[in-house]
């Protein structure tokens, strides 16, 4: 049911179409810092039903590199805040998430009607998300690490906001096979591999970061993201944008208890150009 | 405003919306929340995490046959509580505990009750530690009769460092014998314990195994065996008195069993706590706070620790007897022999 949903919606995103004008696309290399805020959602089945909620913030670097028929881009982004249980006013969690991406797009040539430029192609991250349940004891943290590939679907239009040229683009991607770890088993703070394979002890246990993952691919690891900019072009090296994203990871390691971590945000950036050639 | 701004807000609203209603889905239904919902969940938890049944001899399904008809959505909260909190205590656990975090209210098992308590700080700081005592960490030591080390530790929440315990091993080296003093340590870092554990043995040593509830399954369990490494520091091989008492629980319980393999110990005084088992704890659905044992230790003799088990030598203090600590006189009788 799930695997299908998500699929649907896969498609739904992907033929999302933006109404707007032609455009050209320019040559360039830019550098973005961007500030958002938003709501945040989690719940880990193995330690709760409930599902806590709150507000977060981002701060993302990123670096795009455009020709007239591929983009490419660096991003190192970090998502935190402090989520609340719907029951009480007394438990409160903290989420971190760190995400370090590149995503390599080719434009295709085919035409889209109401779409300037699409681009297809694909991202590869580096994935980690802490959550620490302060009103717990020995199963307060859960870490989910993931990397691995996705596919990456961008839609471009130009179009008039306010007077100004205004690049809308739609960006999607969705998780196609990544190594996941998850710190937290069935029942306790240690990865499932470790006590199924037998290793665990008190005394000289410990796991990397690599260790105890297994390859995970949709269905049981879901990570899709959303984002929807609005570029204000500038003619000079400095620009603005806004955006809202949206992102979703929903995995599964045992006994279909899901640890499932969505963000809403708006965001602002700020970029800066090297160099422009049209 | 324009059309093309209310169509851009409109698609906004509208992604917004589908990738909440995504959300929902992933999250899966919202939960009722009602006495019954909330006691169904509890009972779910423990018959499928708890990894105890088995150990304590409880049938897990005579307690919901007979707590169950106890609760409907019209009693109070109250009164739930004192349900979810029988069921709790029916397993004679100190690591399982119901808890609300608004009312403060905390269902869990008396370790101690109905056991002596073996153990009269005052006593042991008037008669014992009254010559030249040393502190380094959580360890306080001394020499008794001479050439008798005498090391007090009480809590595994404690951090310890292998140099603290270096420190501690290299003054009482020219000992003959050690005592250490675990009662009423009630635990904390397992780790710690085992580390302190692993100065007193210069071989890798079989202490037993952990098995982990790994699955829902009631066959679900998974064997983790334990070998204790010795430390790289300081290593004391001299004859080893651990003194004991109801309050030795959890991470004292991984101490104990970690040392009772080894040939130059021997454990003197009460019945120890248990507490053999690994802790996992979560929120039920009403907001109050479960902790349970996901885990027992079955140690290197094959004996269950969950419920406590007698040391080696095991003495009851004389709560009469103000001058002295016959647990202590015991240890160094022993260890003068």
């Amino acid at each position: 049911m799930r695997q299908t949903f998500f699929s649907l919606l896969a498609l739904i995103i992907a033929t999302t179409q933006l109404a707007a004008q032609e455009g050209k696309p320019p040559k360039q290399k830019a550098w973005g810092f961007s500030l958002g805020t938003g709501l945040g959602r989690y719940q880990d089945l193995k330690t709760s039903a409930v599902t806590y909620g709150g507000s977060v913030m981002r701060i993302m670097f990123n670096k795009t590199a455009r020709t007239a028929d591929r983009v490419s881009e660096y991003q190192f982004g970090w998502i935190g805040g402090g989520l609340n249980s719907p029951l009480d006013d007394v438990t409160t969690l903290s989420t971190t998430n760190i995400r370090i991406s590149y995503s390599y797009l080719k434009r295709l040539s085919a035409e889209i009607p109401y779409v300037d430029r699409w681009y297809l192609g694909g991202q590869y991250e580096l994935n980690s998300l802490f959550l620490s349940n302060s009103s717990l004891g020995n199963s307060s943290l859960n870490i989910v690490y993931n990397t691995g590939f996705s596919v990456v679907n961008r839609f471009e239009k130009g179009i008039k906001l306010f007077g100004r040229d205004v690049t809308v683009s739609h960006v999607l991607n969705v998780a196609v096979l990544n190594f996941a770890k998850e710190s937290n088993s069935f029942t306790f703070s240690v990865p499932q591999e470790a006590l199924e394979n037998g290793d665990y002890n008190t005394q000289t246990y410990s796991d990397g970061v690599f260790k105890y993952g297994d390859i995970a691919s949709f269905g049981r690891f879901n990570h899709i993201g959303s984002t929807i900019a609005f570029d204000f072009d500038s003619e000079r090296r400095s620009s603005w944008s806004i955006a809202y994203s949206w992102q979703l990871l929903a995995y599964t390691k045992v006994s279909n208890l899901s640890v499932v971590n969505a963000s809403h945000l708006l965001s602002i950036t700020y970029h800066l150009s090297k160099k422009s050639k049209i | 405003m324009n059309l093309l701004i209310k169509r851009i807000l409109l698609l906004l609203v509208l992604m917004a919306a589908l990738f909440t209603a995504c959300e929902e889905v992933a999250l899966g239904p919202k939960p009722e929340v009602n006495n019954v919902a909330v006691y169904e969940e509890y009972w779910k938890i423990y018959n499928e995490k708890y990894a105890l049944f088995r150990a304590k001899n409880l049938d897990w399904q005579e307690v919901y046959n007979v707590t169950r008809p106890l609760v409907d959505n019209t009693i109070s909260e109250d009164s739930l509580f004192s349900v979810l909190a029988s069921m709790t205590i029916s397993l004679r656990d100190g690591h399982s505990s119901i808890f609300d975090p608004v009312s403060n209210n905390v269902g869990t098992f008396d370790l101690e009750a109905g056991f002596p308590v073996n153990l009269n700080e005052q006593l042991i700081q008037r008669e014992y530690l009254n010559g030249e005592t040393k502190k380094v960490g959580g360890f306080t030591y001394t020499t008794l009769n001479g050439d008798i080390g005498y090391i007090i530790f009480r809590d595994f929440l404690m951090e310890i460092e292998d140099e603290q315990i270096d420190e501690v091993l290299t003054d009482l080296a020219d000992t003959k014998g050690l005592i250490i003093d675990v009662r009423g340590n009630p635990g904390g870092d397992p780790n710690a314990a085992s580390r302190l554990a692993s100065h007193f043995t210069r071989e890798p040593v079989d202490v037993g195994f952990e098995r982990f509830k790994t699955g829902p399954n009631d066959d679900d369990f998974v064997a983790n065996p334990f070998v204790l490494e010795p430390a790289e520091g300081v290593i004391y091989s001299k004859p080893v008195a651990v003194l004991t008492n109801r309050l030795c629980y959890s991470a004292t319980t991984t101490f104990l069993y970690c040392m009772d393999p080894l040939p130059q110990v021997q454990s003197i005084g009460g019945f120890t706590g248990g507490g053999s088992g690994s802790v996992a704890d979560g929120h039920l659905i009403n907001g109050w706070i479960y902790s349970l044992s996901v885990s027992e230790f079955i140690d290197v003799r094959g004996r269950d620790l969950d419920d406590g088990v007698a040391p080696d030598i095991l003495i009851d203090m004389d709560e009469e007897v103000t001058d002295r600590d016959e647990i202590i006189e015991r240890a160094i009788q022993e260890l003068s022999n």
